[in-house]
Formats: structure tokens, C-alpha cells, sequence
């Protein structure tokens, strides 16, 4: 465990992600907690006392709609990739353990859901869907579930080939008993890399749709709308769509330091513990 | 039925179809063993007795490999029951250990939880109950520290204490066949003769069949009332350890006894069998082994020789097996 804290990206990344996390559960101590109300006099403000980050073309503080749309942003992408990593997970070692058929019919699925780029597939669920609040995460979810198909079922079809699920058949357990006992156990490390980039990539798209006007649907700000109407004032007022945008790149880079780093750090151990 | 037997292997054939070739990887071997006897495995890399063996708990898949003849387990044939039954069978009926003990342990399980579950699964244990029993288990197999021993992982393990926990599960449920495949290939001598006696030692307690798979003759001597011999799938020669020692019929029984190093004797070189282990995608005309044969003839070479029985229980597929001794 002491080692896990030499390894500078995990700790980079995590510190960064629990800052942003600690900052936006606390929105409501921290903040005026007001994200919607219309105060016209005083939109377009710089970053002064009372508006740490000004005001936007609505005169509502931009501080506060950051802190409370990082509620949305973050909880759309953790139930995103939540979804995307529990389907993904169980169809690849299912469709790998099994083989066949299955897994042709499942493999050339995955293969169409891949040749569309992610944010082309998120919006058509997403129009399809007619995506809400409470929906979004379907739309950024689906589309990364090859992702954890692919790693999943390529990790399945090796460690199927090593001797302690052999063995296992030969102690008389069930095709279902091996996967969930045997392989998935020794997919998570894997599993967890991919998991922190996916969180990443979810919250990217996020904002990616709600920058073109195809998020999550006004009030409620989320980072992708903020960017998006900041981003017509981007030059009288450069501040909202700058510390939004500010915002999803911290938190992005932080995931990816942490995957990276969760990576390295597994990888001579998970070497070590299978020889 | 003349009388009962825990396993009855007939005519066996197994065929695996790689890239077009076939190879032939078991040849007709019919052998069986009666409730409690060990019966030793002898024969050359390569020549199917891990096939063989492990078609007894119906882990070959098929198709791909095409698999023929019959294997009764207690008089009931395998070849039709389901897998369902099967896995009723594997771990509570027979069991089987692998030659990588490294291998063959969950590298992220605790060796406890490993030895639980199939007691859990065939016995209906609860967790509380099976860690209790992994416990003696661990015991009976001599690992030292074994209350300790359950909560490591494997990698915490030497070789020879990954293999006494292999051999813990595989008699977790007291099964009445133990097919041991090379389970001392992997290590040291020591240790290696450390395992051989446990196993004589839990033969002894258990009264458990034994199939011990190896390609020393030396290592199975100690531990088998029978042996039988492999040659590129068939069984070439079978019959009591005593007799197979005094006086093999097969010439390459003769051979692999003579391979055995032995210090006793004034020879500078180890004894080699000359030529190389036969090709498994055709099956030749005439006998196996006769193109590495000292003794082979134009019949060896033509005609397939039958298993032919001798006085004591013994059996020997060869033409000149009466003549050479
Ligand atoms: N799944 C498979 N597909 C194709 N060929 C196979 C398969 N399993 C085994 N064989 C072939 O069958 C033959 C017999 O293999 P087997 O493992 O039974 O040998 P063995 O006598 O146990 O040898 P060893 O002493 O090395 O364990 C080998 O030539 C091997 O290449
Ligand atoms: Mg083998």
C-alpha cells in the first residue's frame, strides 16, 4: 500500500480528482447555491469579489454553476461508464468463455458499434432516447462498452488457457462459477485501468454534447452547457466557457494520470502473482 | 461383468482435426482398475496420457477433438451424461491434479477459499464449515502452519506446498479415484519424493484408486501395483510392477527400464532409445514402435500387433513379446 504513493501519477491524479469531487459535494457551503436565477444588471461581470469566476451573459455566477453542474457532469459519467463497464465486463467473458456462435454474433456487433466514432453514436441514442437528466448516461454509457468488451475478452481468452480454471472445471464447477469466480477476479486490475480512462472519455463526451446543444437539457447546468453558452460571449467574456473548460480538462487529466498510473503499478505485480 | 471395476477404459480413440491433419493422439487404449488399485502411467512425452486420462472427467472438448469407444466410471458409461452430471462427478467421484502447481491455483484466491469450494460445491458446506475442514485437509497433507497456511495467497507458496494444496483440494471430497498427471514433474527431487510419499501415505489412509501419470519409471515404482505403458496412443504393455521390472516383454518397456540412471553399474553413458517419437497424423501399417525397434522384422513392419494376454495378468501388443525373453 506504501508503494501505491511513490507512484507520482496515481497520486497526482487522485489528489486532482478528490479536490474537484470534495469541491463540488461541498457546493452548497462554498457557493451561493443560487445556479438559476436571472440577474440581468449584473451579467457579463469579471472574476471579482462575489463572482470568484464572474458572471455570465444571464448574470448568474458562473462559480456556482460550474461547482453544481460538476454534480451532473461527474454523477452522468460515474453512472456511464458504471454501465458501460458492467455490460462490457460480462459480455466479453461470457462471449469469450463460451466461444462459438455467441461469440461471433456478439464480436460482429461490437465491431458495427465500433466503426462509428463514440460521439456520432452518443447522439443518435441520445436523440433516440429523447435523452433527459436521468437518461444521458445511457447515450455517453453505450457507446464505451466495446471498450470493456475488448479488454475483457481478450484477458478471458488467456487466462481460460491457464491451469487453475482447468482445474477448476476438473473440481466439478460450472461454466458460470469459473467466469465469476475465477476469471473476473483476475480481469479487475485490467478492468480498473480502463475504468478511470472510460470516466474520463464520459466526461469529455458529456460536455462534447452538451457543447453542441445536445446535452442535458436546460436548466440544470452541466459542464458541457456552460461551454456552450459561454462560448458565444467567448470573446466579451472569456471566463465562463475558460473555467469550465478548465474544469473538464483538470478532471480528464486527472483520470488518465490515475489509469496510467493504476496501470503501471499493477502491471509487474499482476506478472509477479501469476508466475 | 467379471468383476467390478472403479474405471473400465475400451478402446479409447481420440482425434484431434489441426489445420487439416489429424492427429491421432489416443489409438484404441483399453485399460481398468479396480476399486483402490494404483495403476501407474509410463511413456514418452507426446503419447496421449493426458489425453487419455483426462477424457475420464470429460475435459477434452468435443468437437473439436472426435472422441470414441467407452468409459465406465463404477459400471455407469460417461460417454452420453451430461455435463451437468459431469460436474457431479469431477472433484466428488474422481479427481485430478496437474503437473504445474503454479499453475493450477487461483493466483488472486486465498488457498483456503480454494480448498472450500468444492466442499461447498459437492457437499453443500457452508464457508464457516469448509474453512474447518480446509484446515484439516491442510494437515492431512502435512502442510506445516496449516491454520496460518489458509489465509495466503499462492504466490506465498513454494512449489512443494503449492502442490500439497493442490492435492488438499483434489481430496477435499474424498473421492474415490485420484488421477495424478505428472504431479512431481515440476519439482525438485526432494520435494518430488516428499509428494510421492504423501500420496502412498493417503492412498494408505484413504483407500483410494490411484491413476499416477509420469514418464519415469523410476518414480512410479515405489508407488504402483500396476503399470501400463504408452506408446504414440496405444498401450504396449501392461502388468504388475514386479513383473514389468523382472521382465518387460515389450521391447520398449526394456528400453525405458534401461533408461532408469542407476548408480550401481559400471556404464560411462545414460542409455538412450534411439530414434524419435513417432508422428501422430498417420497411423502406420504395422507396429508403432517398430521403426525405432532393435528387434524389428518385416513382420513388425507390415502387421499391427495384437494385445496379446500373458500368465499373471499380463498383456503385450508385440510379435516377438513370447520369443524375446
Ligand atoms: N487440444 C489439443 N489439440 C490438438 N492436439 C492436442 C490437444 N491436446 C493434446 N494434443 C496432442 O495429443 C498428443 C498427446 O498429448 P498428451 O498431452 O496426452 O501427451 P502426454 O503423454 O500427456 O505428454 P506429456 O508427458 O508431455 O504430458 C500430443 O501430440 C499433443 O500434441
Ligand atoms: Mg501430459
Amino acid at each position: 500500500m506504501k508503494s501505491i504513493l511513490k507512484n507520482k501519477q496515481i497520486v497526482i491524479g487522485g489528489v486532482l480528482i478528490l479536490l474537484i469531487v470534495l469541491l463540488v459535494l461541498l457546493a452548497p457551503l462554498i457557493t451561493s447555491g443560487d445556479y438559476s436565477s436571472v440577474d440581468l444588471p449584473n451579467k457579463h461581470l469579471a472574476p471579482g469579489p462575489g463572482h470568484p469566476f464572474g458572471t455570465d451573459y444571464y448574470g448568474r455566477d458562473v462559480w456556482t454553476r460550474i461547482l453544481y453542474g460538476g454534480r451532473i457532469s461527474l454523477s452522468v459519467a460515474v453512472c456511464a461508464t458504471l454501465l458501460a463497464a458492467v455490460c462490457g465486463t460480462l459480455i466479453g467473458s461470457v462471449s469469450a468463455y463460451f466461444g462459438g456462435a455467441v461469440d461471433f454474433i456478439i464480436g460482429r456487433i461490437m465491431d458495427v458499434f465500433m466503426s462509428f466514432p463514440m460521439l456520432l453514436s452518443s447522439l443518435i441514442i441520445g436523440i433516440i432516447l429523447k435523452a433527459s437528466v436521468r437518461t444521458m448516461f445511457l447515450s455517453i454509457g453505450i457507446p464505451c462498452i466495446p471498450m470493456f468488451y475488448r479488454m475483457t475478452r481478450s484477458n478471458t481468452l488467456s487466462i481460460r488457457e491457464r491451469g487453475f480454471t482447468k482445474a477448476a472445471v476438473s473440481m466439478g464447477s460450472g461454466p458460470m462459477r469459473i467466469v465469476l469466480r475465477h476469471i473476473l477476479p483476475n480481469v479487475l486490475p485490467h478492468i480498473l485501468v480502463v475504468f478511470s480512462s472510460a470516466m474520463g472519455g464520459c466526461i469529455l463526451a458529456e460536455s462534447s454534447l452538451g457543447f453542441l446543444g445536445f446535452g442535458i437539457p436546460q436548466p440544470t447546468p452541466s459542464w458541457g452547457l456552460v461551454v456552450n453558452e459561454g462560448k458565444s460571449f467567448m470573446f466579451q467574456c472569456p471566463w465562463t466557457a475558460g473555467f469550465a473548460g478548465l474544469f473538464i480538462a483538470l478532471t480528464v487529466l486527472g483520470f488518465n494520470l490515475l489509469g496510467d498510473g493504476i496501470r503501471d503499478y499493477l502491471d509487474p505485480k499482476i506478472r509477479n502473482s501469476y508466475l | 461383468m467379471a468383476e467390478n471395476k472403479m474405471l473400465r477404459i475400451k478402446d479409447l480413440r481420440v482425434v484431434f482435426p489441426v489445420g487439416g491433419k489429424q492427429i491421432h493422439a489416443v489409438n484404441g487404449v483399453s485399460v481398468d482398475l479396480a476399486p483402490g488399485e494404483a495403476l501407474g502411467v509410463i511413456g514418452e512425452s507426446g503419447c496421449g496420457k493426458s489425453v487419455t486420462f483426462s477424457s475420464v472427467l470429460k475435459l477434452i472438448q468435443s468437437p473439436p477433438a472426435m472422441i470414441s469407444g467407452d468409459i465406465e466410471l463404477n459400471g455407469r458409461s460417461i460417454m452420453d451424461l451430461p455435463e451437468k452430471e459431469m460436474q457431479k462427478i469431477r472433484g466428488k467421484e474422481v479427481s485430478m491434479i496437474f503437473q504445474e502447481p503454479m499453475r493450477c491455483l487461483n493466483p488472486v484466491e486465498k488457498i483456503g477459499v480454494q480448498i472450500a469450494e468444492s466442499l461447498r460445491l459437492h457437499e453443500g458446506m457452508t464457508m464457516k464449515q469448509a474453512l474447518n475442514r480446509a484446515v484439516e485437509l491442510l494437515k492431512m497433507v502435512e502442510m506445516p502452519d496449516a491454520e496460518q497456511r489458509i489465509g495466503c495467497y499462492p504466490h506465498q507458496l513454494s512449489g512443494g506446498l503449492r502442490q500439497r494444496a493442490m492435492i488438499a483440494i483434489a481430496l477435499a471430497c474424498s473421492p474415490k479415484l485420484l488421477i495424478a498427471d505428472e504431479p512431481t514433474t515440476a519439482l525438485d527431487v526432494t520435494i518430488q519424493s516428499q509428494i510421492i510419499r504423501l500420496i502412498q501415505k493417503l492412498r494408505k489412509e484413504t483407500g483410494m484408486g490411484i491413476v499416477f501419470i509420469s514418464h519415469d519409471m523410476g518414480v512410479v515404482a515405489s508407488l504402483v501395483d500396476r503399470i501400463a505403458v504408452f506408446y504414440a496412443g496405444q498401450i504396449v504393455e501392461q502388468g504388475n510392477t514386479r513383473d514389468i521390472f523382472r521382465n518387460p516383454l515389450h521391447p520398449y518397456t526394456a528400453g525405458l527400464i534401461k533408461c532408469i540412471p542407476r548408480l550401481d553399474t559400471e556404464s560411462r553413458r545414460l542409455y538412450t532409445i534411439r530414434g524419435s517419437t513417432p508422428n501422430l497424423t498417420t497411423i502406420p501399417e504395422g507396429c508403432c514402435f517398430a521403426p525405432r525397434c532393435p528387434y524389428a522384422t518385416e513382420t513388425c513392419r507390415t502387421v499391427k500387433p495384437e494385445q496379446t494376454a500373458f500368465p499373471g495378468g499380463r498383456s503385450c501388443a508385440c510379435h516377438h513379446a513370447a520369443s524375446l525373453n
